[in-house]
């Protein structure tokens, strides 16, 4: 017996090796919650109130409520409403969803009075394209943003603060950064506050570290926001995070006390994963979560799967289970920040496709962490977008006219802004006596491509500077006045008005983001109040100008600009006329070739190409006759023509970007002995050839045809250039006119 | 209220950090120091709830159903 095992397919061998197939599909298995919808133990939705009290949700009554119910029915329900929402039906709801005469407003509050279990149930009614339109509806804010990753594997303070630098030029309204080692967190948001406000003023920024050292140094003022106040759908899995409702309340209220923006972090697989699903589906456990966070009394939440996305996408529609929670925690009046941060697949394809279901319609924050480095420095378990993807990301907003939250720089820009960044924290460094940062490090930061350029620091003495700013409890106000004191005065300038921020408090409302004059853009006075066409925010004016203008797009019209014309390759003597004899083979070209234009698409000279033809035509044992066709641009048309005038019958048609057919008079136009549409893969020995083919074609031997390149990808490289091309060669036509003899110059 | 006393309340709050007893002083405190007696009560909720669902410190009395 062989052990080789059945003959394989090589496509099937083939397709294993592609990226998307390191990643595993299973099966769902519904007991450990690795099931996206309708898992066995999601109960029936089920609400009973007694005497303004809820006294049931969904399967249960209060004697055996778990810490969330008993949390969910004191703060997350509104029992007044719950009657009204109760003689909806589920489709009745989830029409009022997509249907743009339901103004938001009013499904906020229908919302108040439906169970996770309800929720859960209405929202997975919806196929992708509906709940992509009911997201669009549903966002708090009028204007999508995004939100950026700046980490770096060695801490390096002068690299975070250009990234973040970076990020805020570039238009991320928040920045988020962790630490590899925790004791590093007090210098990482320093770098990340001095590099933000450097960028772009009223930028938001966070450490996400453990909670209670979090929020020790948003009260020192080193951070403006949180969003990792992770709360999970089964109560084991909660007390595991270390966490009840009370506690994760409390703090969430803790924090809006000290003038800090807060956000909750919630995701389907997370129970699945810590092993405590209860065999209940994602989507449900993830309804939980945010009638939870709604009960909290948070203004958002972080959600769409988030650090386990890959474990969602493993089972069938987890793409679109993640998408219902987006949905889901927009419906519930929540500040979206919507995932698309951890890696969701291997596959690039993969990735934007799951991206559109948020991009297309816009959250709050497209993405919960655009990596503004590349992944190798992305703390953050890798990054779905990085820096090495930006092109891509402004491609796809101006593809669609989506505003995704980026905006193009150009290297100057970037390089500029990264230095100033550096150069903001090295002051901040030298003044409190922290470990110096060297200039090369500064130099590193602003034109390096990560880490592995920067030199190694003294970790051992950062730490101990790290130290210093909890002991000494030195405060963003603190660094505000070395700042200033030390020639950064606007930057230091930026971060008291991000001091002045937690004081008046106004981008505590839902959706909050500040511009770099220190408005607040919310909720509360910049709604979403998309009611169908024409209303809403539409990507548009200015800010879609400014979008579509990447600093590698060209110029259309400089790219058509005239070939030199300084010598003419050819001289038009006469009228053509009919020849009579046998061997004559017609190359007929078009009506600017080597005239306006002057090279083929591939680059070759057209007084190349005509050399490599008339030689091919005789050595083969035709006589060459040159002529120009006049009044077509078409190469079909320009080598029928040709064909017609020839003495054999037979000519060559080129057009000026150098696609060519040989042809024969007692053809259809449409239809050709060869066609050379590959014009770019023609070298001058494909022209010669194709010059013997149509001898041989003429004196009527046998002839196999001329072996041709394929490319497949030059239709998509060359493209505009071709149309360009054709374009000047059909402005050079004369209507009627009839074609000339041309003599070589 | 100073900061170092919300970071230890919070603390107080986290799963299996306090006894139903040590809760209710700090809900005496906010509401005898700092007149704060939404916050005692949603303190004192917590320690109820704890007690029916094991969420109060190993020290810890334990009792029936919550008083919600």
């Amino acid at each position: 017996m062989s052990a080789a095992g059945p003959r394989r397919s090589k496509r099937f061998v083939e397709r294993e090796r592609r990226e998307l197939r390191r990643e595993l599909l299973i099966t769902p298995y519904p007991e450990l919650g690795l099931v996206a919808f309708e898992g066995p133990n999601d109960p029936e939705p089920g609400l009973r109130i007694e005497k303004g009290r809820v006294v049931f949700i969904d399967g249960r009554g209060e004697d055996e409520f778990d810490a969330l119910d008993h949390f969910i029915a004191r703060y997350g329900l509104d029992v007044d409403v719950a009657a009204e929402a109760a003689g909806l039906d589920d489709r009745q709801l989830a029409h009022r969803l997509v249907d743009v005469d339901v103004p938001r407003d009013e499904l906020v509050r229908l919302s108040r009075g439906l169970t996770p279990a309800r929720l859960a149930r209405v929202i997975a009614s919806l196929d992708p394209v509906e709940m992509m339109f009911a997201l669009k509806k549903l966002r708090a804010r009028r204007a999508p943003a995004n939100q950026a990753h700046v980490t770096n594997l060695k801490e390096n303070p002068a690299l975070l603060a250009a990234d973040a630098a970076e990020a805020a030029a570039r238009g991320f309204a928040e920045i988020e950064t962790t630490v590899g080692v925790s004791r590093y967190a007090p210098l990482n948001a320093m770098a990340v506050l001095v590099g933000s406000q450097t960028g772009r003023s009223g930028v938001l920024t966070q450490c996400a570290i453990e909670e209670h050292r979090s929020l020790q140094l948003a009260i020192q003022g080193m951070t403006t926001y949180a969003e990792t106040l992770s709360v999970y759908g089964t109560e084991p899995v909660f007390v595991d995070g270390d966490d009840t409702p009370w506690s994760k309340a409390f703090l969430a209220s803790a924090y809006a006390s000290r003038g800090i923006k807060v956000r909750f972090t919630s995701g389907g697989g997370s129970e699945a994963l810590m092993g405590h699903a209860q065999g209940c589906s994602m989507l449900y456990l993830e309804a939980r979560c945010l009638s939870l966070v709604r009960a909290a009394g948070s203004q958002g939440v972080q959600n769409g799967s988030i650090s386990c996305v890959a474990l969602v996408m493993s089972v069938p529609g987890g793409s679109r289970e993640i998408l219902a929670e987006n949905v889901l925690a927009a419906w519930l009046d929540h500040e979206v920040a919507s995932g698309n941060d951890a890696i969701a697949s291997h596959s690039p394809t993969r990735r934007a496709a799951k991206l559109m279901g948020q991009f297309l319609p816009g959250t709050d924050f497209v993405t919960s962490g655009w990596s503004v480095m590349p992944r190798y420095d992305n703390m953050f378990g890798g990054g779905n977008y990085d820096s090495d993807d930006l092109d891509e990301w402004l491609t796809m907003q101006r593809d669609w006219q989506v505003d995704g939250g980026i905006e193009p720089l150009t290297e100057e820009q970037v390089v500029d802004v990264r230095e100033r960044g550096a150069r903001a924290i090295q002051a901040v460094f030298a003044a409190f006596g922290f470990p110096a940062i060297a200039d090369e490090e500064v130099e590193a930061a602003t034109y390096g491509l990560d880490s592995r350029d920067l030199p190694d620091r003294d970790r051992a003495a950062d730490v101990a500077a790290a130290d210093r700013v909890l002991a000494e409890g030195i405060s963003g106000l603190d660094v505000a006045r070395e700042l200033d004191r030390h020639g950064f005065s606007e930057v230091g300038e930026a971060i008291l008005g991000m001091q002045r921020q937690r004081v008046s408090g106004d981008y505590l409302q839902t959706s909050a983001i500040i511009d770099a004059t220190g408005a607040v853009s919310a909720a509360a006075n910049d709604p979403n109040l998309y009611s169908g066409p024409g209303t809403g925010y539409r990507l548009e004016g200015e800010r879609w100008e400014q979008l579509q203008r990447l600093p590698h797009e060209l110029d259309a019209r400089a790219l058509e600009g005239p070939d030199a014309a300084d010598q003419a390759v050819v001289a038009e003597t006469e009228v053509a006329g009919i020849a009579d004899r046998a061997d004559d083979v017609v190359i007929a070209v078009g009506p600017a070739f080597a005239d306006h234009l002057r090279t083929t698409i591939g680059g070759l000279a057209h007084r190349d190409v005509l050399q490599a033809l008339l030689e091919g035509i005789r050595e083969a044992g035709g006589r060459p006759r040159l002529v120009r066709v006049r009044h077509s641009s078409d190469v079909a048309f320009i080598g029928h023509h040709g064909a017609g005038l020839s003495g054999s019958g037979v000519a060559i048609g080129v057009q000026s970007k150098g696609t060519t057919v040989i042809h024969r008079a007692d053809l259809q136009p449409l239809d050709n002995l060869e066609l050379f549409g590959m014009a770019p893969s023609l070298t001058l020995d494909s022209y010669r050839a194709i010059g013997r083919n149509a001898s041989g074609y003429a004196l009527r031997r046998s002839v196999g045809p001329v072996p041709t390149v394929m490319d497949n990808f030059a239709r998509a490289k060359l493209i505009v250039r071709t149309t360009l091309l054709h374009a000047q060669e059909t402005a050079a036509i004369v209507p009627g006119a009839p074609a000339v003899e041309l003599e070589l110059a | 209220m100073p900061d170092d006393l919300v970071l230890e309340i919070y603390t107080a709050l986290r799963p299996h950090r306090s006894t139903g007893a040590e809760l209710d002083v700090w809900a005496e405190r906010l509401e005898l120091e700092f007149a704060a007696p939404l916050t005692a009560a949603f303190v004192r909720e917590a320690g109820a709830v704890y007690a029916a669902r094991d969420l109060l410190s190993s020290s810890s009395e334990r009792s029936g159903t919550p008083t919600v």
